[in-house]
């Protein structure tokens, strides 16, 4: 078969049938999940069992692909940001890349369909793509619309009370989530860049009167950074399930940010739950 | 020897002029009013246009920061307006009214680029104000970011504002004009300029 015949083809079943729906099933046990009794856990698959890790204490796991799941109760769908990053050591270099993984997306409204007309890969699944850490920082903290990968790695999502929304959307306050430090957007980024002339910087210095340079001095903590995206299904309990890669003997952080989640004020959440996991180094 | 301000409001006035007499059928553009005197005001103050476009457009857009590339690239395209004009008069090999045909084709691509710049422009702000979602976002969504296919979708579609806003023009100052008769002449317009947003604007702005 060609090429452009497999391309019709494809587009012809995309139209018919949507996007793939990215909630695939919870791979957590139902005894597990019920032992939970409702309240959100974070799981790791290990040696086949699933065991829970606390955010409170110590975690410490052995190094290697693992696979996580989060159970949490939600009654409407939503998206959830996945960020992991591993703390830099003094032997490490900074990371200068984030790298961004979505798989498929079962999206609303009209884009997914125009989309499937055009032979275009709509994935960041496996090991997703790399962009500038900076060009991640500008992107999240303003309305900016460069570059353009970190436009496609968005995307249009069913959210509580059947709304449509983006997950970078900026009004509803999407958009600031996926930072990694001071998850707040200031418009004033974009002005500012526009300056005249820029303070002249020794290499490898931050200005600490540029918002964007201060951003980037707290992300020298951190060796390598990654970010996912997962959506979920209204359930009891809802879940989600990702991959990382944990690095021998690295100190790694998770964050969760439910994008959906609202106190009973009606106001987004000022904590995040997080995670901090030690890898065990390899085995001699 | 004249002052900076003479020249200043000279250009401007120039500039004006070629705004008020650019239409799409080149034929009712006025002689006068189409010198390249006038194009090269509209290319200046374009350039200006330019400047911020590319600094807007940027990753990281300091403005004048690349200023070497910055103008190397304002001549690139200035040569490239004039060269599609020298082109077009070899092929319409239009002797008898040639010069004065370049010069009113000219303003026919001055124009066009000097407003699918101020759309770029607009559109870029007005995305930052949070008041549109920006062309290069809803762009960027229907090509799944990818670069070359959003860059492009997007110049192409400030480039349509541009013919869009000449044919009106054209409508209400030559009550006959019909914009089918000239339907080559906009999508030749509407390629070049998308050309040279994408190469000019876009593409080199992440060198």
């Amino acid at each position: 078969m060609t090429g452009g015949m497999r391309w019709l083809l494809s587009a012809f079943v995309c139209l018919l049938a949507g996007e793939a729906i990215a909630a695939s099933a919870c791979p957590v046990p139902e005894a597990v999940a019920a032992r939970l009794a409702g309240r959100p856990a974070l799981l790791v698959e290990e040696g086949g069992s699933w065991s829970e890790l606390r955010a409170s204490r110590k975690v410490r796991l052995s190094s290697g692909r693992k696979r996580f799941a989060y159970l949490f109760p939600s009654a409407d769908s939503g998206a959830m940001a996945i960020k992991f990053a591993n703390m830099r050591t003094k032997d490490d270099y900074r990371a200068t890349r984030v790298r961004i993984i979505r798989p498929g997306f079962a999206e609303c409204g009209i884009v997914p369909f125009i989309r499937a007309l055009l032979p275009i890969s709509s994935d960041f699944s496996g090991f997703g793509t790399t962009v500038d850490v900076a060009d991640y920082i500008r992107f999240h903290m303003a309305p900016r619309d460069q570059p353009p990968v970190l436009i496609g790695f968005h995307r249009n999502y069913p959210g509580p009370g059947r709304s449509c929304r983006r997950t970078d959307d900026v009004s509803s306050g999407n958009r600031q989530q996926f930072l990694f430090e001071d998850r707040f957007i200031d418009a004033k980024v974009v002005l500012r860049d526009m300056r005249l002339v820029r303070r002249a910087i020794a290499d490898g210095k931050f200005d600490p009167d540029d918002r964007v340079d201060a951003a980037l001095q707290k992300y020298t903590r951190y060796a390598h950074i990654e970010t996912q995206m997962r959506q979920y299904e209204g359930g009891t309990p809802s879940c989600i399930h990702f991959v990382v890669a944990g690095q021998p003997g690295a100190r790694s952080r998770l964050w969760l940010n439910d994008l959906d989640l609202r106190e009973a004020s009606g106001r987004r959440p000022h904590v995040e739950p997080s995670w901090t996991i030690d890898w065990l180094p390899e085995a001699q | 020897m004249d002052s900076p301000t003479k020249y200043l409001s000279d250009t401007f006035a120039a500039y004006k002029k070629m705004l008020i007499s650019s239409q799409i059928p080149p034929e009712k553009i006025p002689e006068t009013a189409a010198s390249m005197e006038n194009n090269v005001a509209a290319l200046i103050v374009s350039s200006i246009l330019f400047f911020i476009a590319r600094s807007i457009v940027g990753t990281r857009g300091e403005l004048f920061e690349v200023a070497a590339l910055n103008i190397g690239l304002v001549v690139g395209v200035i040569g490239a307006i004039m060269l599609v004009q020298t082109v077009g008069l070899v092929i319409c090999r239009d002797t008898a009214y040639g010069a004065s045909r370049v010069d009113q084709w000219g303003t026919f691509f001055v124009f066009l680029w000097t407003f699918s710049l101020v759309a770029l422009v607009a559109d870029h702000l007005l995305m930052t104000l949070g008041w549109i979602p920006g062309i290069h976002s809803l762009a960027g969504r229907f090509t799944n970011g990818d670069d070359a296919a959003t860059r492009i979708a997007s110049a192409a579609i400030y480039s349509l504002s541009a013919v869009a806003l000449l044919t009106f023009k054209s409508q209400r100052q030559s009550p006959g004009f019909h914009p089918g008769s000239y339907a080559v002449a906009a999508i030749v317009g509407v390629c070049t300029n998308t050309v040279l947003l994408y190469f000019f604007v876009f593409r080199l702005r992440d060198v």
